[in-house]
């Protein structure tokens, strides 16, 4: 995944160039002269805090906004856009952040609006449903032309829209913050499509704030400051520091805990607490989770998105009710308590989104500082202006808000100062408790700094402070202490000194790879994402065997691939695509011939030779002989016992993992008769691979079929290379039976499985580092 | 604008911040200013058509007439305030005038065999009664039960209306007058009384207008209507009782229509169950024309005001110059339109693209370009 694909077409030409680009809205001088180029199928990211201009270049270069002065050169000559429309004729198209797609039409009515494909008789439905799905084979997505788009994840929309850029032939891609609400997973599908882009030559001009992660994509950066380019440079000469020093053009630092003070009593105490999901779901967004805050201490929760923190915030300041537990506020129950009630008795929250929680746009900087506190500056029953604007004055020099005044309207402020006007409002009520979800989103490092300087002096002045973040570094600033959510459970709880690797490896979106590497002792490991979450992912699955496959082909060394059978692998063979390999050669590595002839075990074996003109070597023998005896017999014969003898001679083997329930795929193909599965399953097996049986903990399990089977003897898997391909839900305890048995070397599994069989293992024995 | 014009403007604020009491500064009436500028150019233009118009006599009328729209649109303005809208409030009115006749009728209580004839005092509050219980029905099915404004109100709007039709089997009331024996007269006093050569019903709609400019101007309610209607989201996690904030403001309403009802029967000294149809489009339009914005969070008192002032005076006007009621129709729509393109060109902050691109860049808007 992370490598780039060979062969790109000629790159490195530059296709659109900022010369001396100049912006100014009245007084206000957007941009100063910036000078970059964008190559050719190559990514460019532009840094900068908020206001440094990044999307005021960005709207210039796609000719929402005119220049002031300076020229855009396209393919060499110089450009003038009027609008965007006259952009996008000449390939330039921009996807927003927030995604401008109409989520009650489908994803072909989405990607053709505008320019519906019309004959005589009406649009042509048929036509823009066959190019819409061409494109989605294109940017491999398995998306229905036909779904709603509403019923897309986020990051299927993203990808909708990169599918409309594309259809009208866009070469040069803006994106502006394209992985603000991804997930980690969504953020890997982005980048592998972005790689695909550029290896076609698409250009791309890629906006984030997420450093680590631009970092990861881009070959240019571009760094502003103030509407000035402070550096361009390829990515070879760059890392991060670089590209923060340039931004912020000194030294930054989030701070660390304060200290020297005493803390005081538990203010807030969270007990088992249960917050049901949104939406009516089956499953709880916060799970009986129990956290105990005291006056001036500071809580840092990290975890990703949907791991419960903000349900967690909401529930706590009485937007969300609780489904079990109870919250005390300095001892007291708040159950039952109205925000209202809540906010005066001191358990305050500033919320995630503060555009859609937090301001009242309409309103102005001072009204929208003292909303929660009106009753302090009622005085029977009128407000008192004097008291207010006292109020909105102390809090402003207080919070070091930067503003023409109490009047000034809500949207003048940059996003860093709105954030401080959020959480000004809440400290104007005199909390005794603040919580604050996500208190740095979408504000600069400098902003940043200054918010959290603003929370540790809160915490010296007694009061105890609980914010959530998902960047790790956030973690690793000002908190005494780091709790880590995952799936509504504090899966790990850690002092200042952390790791951010310990941090990440806790949240659970870790690296699964690492996880499942680590715990069974894997050489190599894949986790493929699996969109539709089908039961059984056959197709990712599928394609990424036939990679793993493909790319040992490909090496070119002489080797003896053994080969199992069943629906996955299968798959696997059917997902690859024809390639001479004279020098490898397949056997299959065990018998399968059974009473229904409709399956043919041995197709992956023969499928495999005809694919790449090499030699197969099949068993030409039953999965199961009826007697001990009679497999001694089988195997005696000459045939079989070459097969036999070069099975476990291969270098590699290919298996999948079975299942022993009623519906396993042994019994519904006939190998093994549903009365036998029931002992088996009976006798404590759980999962089944290449005919042996083992139970939950990996212990292979002696059972009637044990002597019948015809495969290769335990002793004789042992430190062979083995690589499962495996996945779905229903396999979860017989994959992880297997990997348990230790005999695997190599696992391709779905995401979800992964996950699951991670959580089970963490369940065994869950990390704590306290 | 020129100085002369700028001067003239504070000058007018100054007498209407006679009229309207408290801070009256020019940027407000600049920002106001269409509704008033607008008002001015009627009186001008009407004074100029007819010789009848420009007389105190004549204004005091149209403004008796102003006071029906006035109060509604006041009810309607706050709901408007905190994003929501009221259709009930013409047939609130209709059915809150039904009801005042038939107290003034007498109340029979058959088992005790006795004819109740409240004095009228009563009856303006129980009839007010009807119009809050009217509007505590809209907040309760908007705010709790989650049935959007529109939906709510409109089906208030029918069956307000029905009711009015049934208590009176589709007749009207005509003996409002009550009898110096019964002790029950003086119910039309509002309607005909004047103070100080005022109407009553004009003083009514200005007492009104003067206790909502208190309410949302100086105490904290006021504070919760504007933050509920400019991010309902936002005010209830500052600790703003939203829901009670909703239910209150539609019961406000039903009180202001109640009232209208009131002047209304006792204008007309007779009280139909088909009084005030189509008023409650009559209200919205005085709010919007005043600068209201029906997403809600900005308006004001003083702009709803007049609002209604320039639609009452248009359509007086118009009748004064002997205009065909159909043409009445065309201007007053044509007034509406102009006032609500002129709130979105307000309040997108957008301006009129520069015909030229080389003044694309000149400073004509110096709003902050907020950037990622």
């Amino acid at each position: 995944m992370n490598q780039q694909a060979p062969i790109q077409p000629a790159t490195g030409e530059v296709v659109l160039s900022a010369r001396n680009v100049a912006k100014s809205f009245g007084s206000v001088h957007a941009l100063k002269g910036v000078n970059f180029d964008v190559k050719r199928g190559e990514v460019t990211t532009l840094f900068g805090e908020n206001g440094a201009g990044k999307s005021t270049l960005m709207k210039v270069l796609a000719g929402i906004l005119t220049p002031t002065s300076g020229e855009i050169v396209l393919d060499g000559e110089p450009v003038m856009f009027n609008r965007a429309s006259e952009a996008l004729e000449r390939g330039i198209s921009i996807i927003h952040q927030e995604l401008s797609l109409a989520p009650n039409m489908t994803v072909r009515d989405n990607i053709f609006m505008g320019r519906e494909l019309s004959t005589s008789s009406g649009i042509n439905y048929a036509e823009e449903e066959r190019q819409t799905r061409a494109l989605m084979q294109e940017l491999e997505e398995d998306i229905d032309p036909l779904t709603p788009v509403e019923e897309l994840r986020l990051g299927q929309q993203q990808i909708v829209e990169i599918a409309r850029a594309l259809s009208i032939n866009s070469r040069i891609l803006i994106m502006d913050e394209p992985t603000s609400a991804l997930s980690a997973s969504e953020v890997e599908v982005l980048f592998k499509v972005i790689r695909d882009l550029k290896s076609r030559g698409v250009s791309i001009v890629y906006i984030s704030h997420h450093l680590e992660e631009a970092l990861e994509i881009t070959d240019h950066a571009v760094v502003l400051r103030d509407g000035a380019m402070t550096a361009f440079a390829p990515r070879a000469d760059i890392n991060l520091e670089w590209i923060v020093r340039n931004m912020v053009g000194d030294h930054f630092d989030l701070g660390s805990p304060p200290e020297g003070y005493e803390m005081g009593g538990v203010a807030l105490s969270i007990e088992n607490l249960s917050v049901p999901a949104p939406g009516g779901a089956e499953y709880s967004a916060v799970d009986r989770m129990s956290l105990d805050v005291r006056a001036g201490e500071i809580v840092c929760i990290y975890g990703l998105m949907g791991a419960g923190r903000t349900e967690l915030m909401e529930c706590v300041a009485g937007r969300m009710k609780p489904s079990g537990g109870r919250i005390l506020l300095n001892g007291q129950d708040v159950a039952g308590l109205s925000i209202a009630e809540r906010i005066a008795r001191g358990l305050v929250l500033t919320p995630e989104d503060r555009q859609r929680d937090g301001l009242v746009q309409t309103m102005s900087v001072g009204q929208n500082l003292s909303l929660a506190s009106i009753g302090t500056f009622t005085k029977r029953l009128f407000t008192s202006h004097s008291a207010e604007r006292e109020l909105i004055d102390r809090t402003i020099r207080e919070v070091t808000i930067k503003t023409d005044g109490a009047h000034a309207a809500i949207g003048s402020l940059s996003g860093g100062n709105q954030q401080k006007v959020v959480i000004g409002k809440m400290l104007a009520t005199q909390p005794s408790v603040v919580l604050l979800d996500e208190p740095s989103r979408g504000i600069d490092i400098g902003a940043k700094a200054e918010v959290f300087k603003l929370l540790s002096q809160g915490a010296r002045k007694g009061l105890a402070v609980v914010f959530s973040t998902s960047e790790v570094s956030e973690c690793l600033s000002i908190a005494h202490r780091i709790i880590v959510m995952h799936k509504g459970k504090i899966s790990a709880e850690f002092g200042p000194n952390v790791t951010k690797e310990q941090i990440m490896a806790a949240s659970g979106e870790v690296d699964l790879v690492q996880q499942l590497k680590e715990t069974y002792g894997l050489e190599t490991c894949q986790v493929v994402t699996d969109l539709h979450r089908d039961e059984l992912p056959l197709e990712p699955l599928g394609k990424a065997g036939s990679t793993f496959l493909s790319d040992l082909f490909d090496r070119g060394e002489e080797m003896l691939i053994g080969v199992a059978h069943g629906r996955t692998l299968l798959s696997c063979v059917t997902n690859i695509s024809p390639r001479p390999a004279p020098h490898v050669s397949f056997v299959s590595l065990m018998g399968g011939l059974t009473r229904k002839f409709d399956a043919n075990p041995h197709e992956v074996a023969n499928r495999l030779a005809q694919l790449t003109g090499a030699k197969a070597i099949v068993m030409p023998v039953p999965f199961m002989a009826n007697s001990k005896n009679d497999r001694d017999i089988l195997l005696g014969q000459k045939e079989t016992a070459g097969a036999y003898e070069q099975a476990a001679n291969s270098d590699l083997m290919l298996v999948g993992i079975g299942t022993t329930v009623p519906e396993a795929e042994l019994v519904t193909s006939g190998m093994v008769e549903a009365a036998e599965m029931e002992a088996i399953a009976g006798a404590g097996s759980v999962g089944e691979m290449l005919g042996h049986f083992f139970d939950a903990k990996g212990r292979p399990v002696e059972n009637a079929l044990t002597d019948r089977i015809l495969t290769l003897p335990l002793e004789k898997l042992r430190n062979k290379k083995i690589v499962a391909v495996a996945g779905g839900m229903v396999k979860v305890p017989a994959i992880k039976a297997v990997l348990e048995s230790g005999l695997l070397n190599g696992l391709i599994v779905d995401e979800h499985t992964a996950r699951a069989i991670v959580d089970l293992a963490r369940g065994a024995g869950r990390p704590q580092a306290h | 604008m020129t100085n002369p014009t700028a001067e003239k403007t504070n000058m007018d604020a100054g007498k209407l911040a006679g009229l309207f009491g408290r801070d009256f500064s020019l940027g407000r009436a600049l920002l106001e200013g269409r509704a008033f500028f607008a008002l001015i150019a009627i009186i001008v233009v009407f004074s100029i058509l007819s010789p009848f118009y420009f007389s105190l006599n004549n204004f005091l009328t149209m403004s008796s007439h102003v006071a029906i729209f006035g109060l509604l649109a006041i009810g309607m303005m706050i709901v408007i305030l905190t994003g929501g809208i009221d259709l009930s409030v013409g047939s609130t009115l209709g059915l809150c005038g039904v009801v005042s006749g038939f107290l003034m009728g007498g109340v029979t209580f058959e088992s005790f065999g006795v004819i109740l004839y409240p004095p009228v005092w009563v009856v303006a509050v129980l009839t007010c009664a009807v119009g809050a219980s009217v509007g505590l029905v809209n907040g309760v099915l908007i705010a709790y039960f989650k049935v959007p404004a529109f939906v709510a109100t409109l089906g208030l709007l029918y069956v307000a209306r029905g009711v009015a039709l049934l208590m009176t089997n589709g007749l009207t009331f005509n003996n409002l007058a009550g009898k110096p024996e019964l002790g029950n007269t003086g119910f039309d006093w509002l309607g005909f009384n004047r103070l100080a050569n005022i109407p009553i019903g004009v003083l009514v709609m200005i007492a009104v207008a003067i206790f909502f400019s208190l309410l949302l101007t100086r105490t904290a309610f006021g504070r919760w209507v504007y933050s509920t209607g400019g991010n309902a989201r936002a005010a209830e996690l500052s600790g703003v009782p939203v829901k009670r904030v909703q239910v209150t403001v539609y019961v406000l309403s039903g009180i202001c229509a109640a009232l209208a009802g009131l002047v209304l029967s006792s204008q007309l000294t007779s009280a139909g169950p088909t009084a005030g149809t189509t008023y409650e489009l009559t209200a919205i339009a005085a709010v919007v024309v005043g600068g209201a914005a029906l997403t809600g969070g900005r308006g004001g008192v003083r702009g709803t005001l007049l609002g209604a002032f320039v639609i009452g005076f248009l359509s007086d006007g118009l009748v004064i110059i002997g205009v065909s009621s159909y043409w009445q129709t065309v201007f007053t729509g044509t007034v509406i339109v102009l006032a609500v393109l002129l709130n979105s060109i307000q309040y997108s902050g957008k301006r009129p693209k520069p015909a030229k691109k080389a003044s694309a860049a000149e400073p004509s808007s110096p709003k902050k370009e907020s950037s990622a």
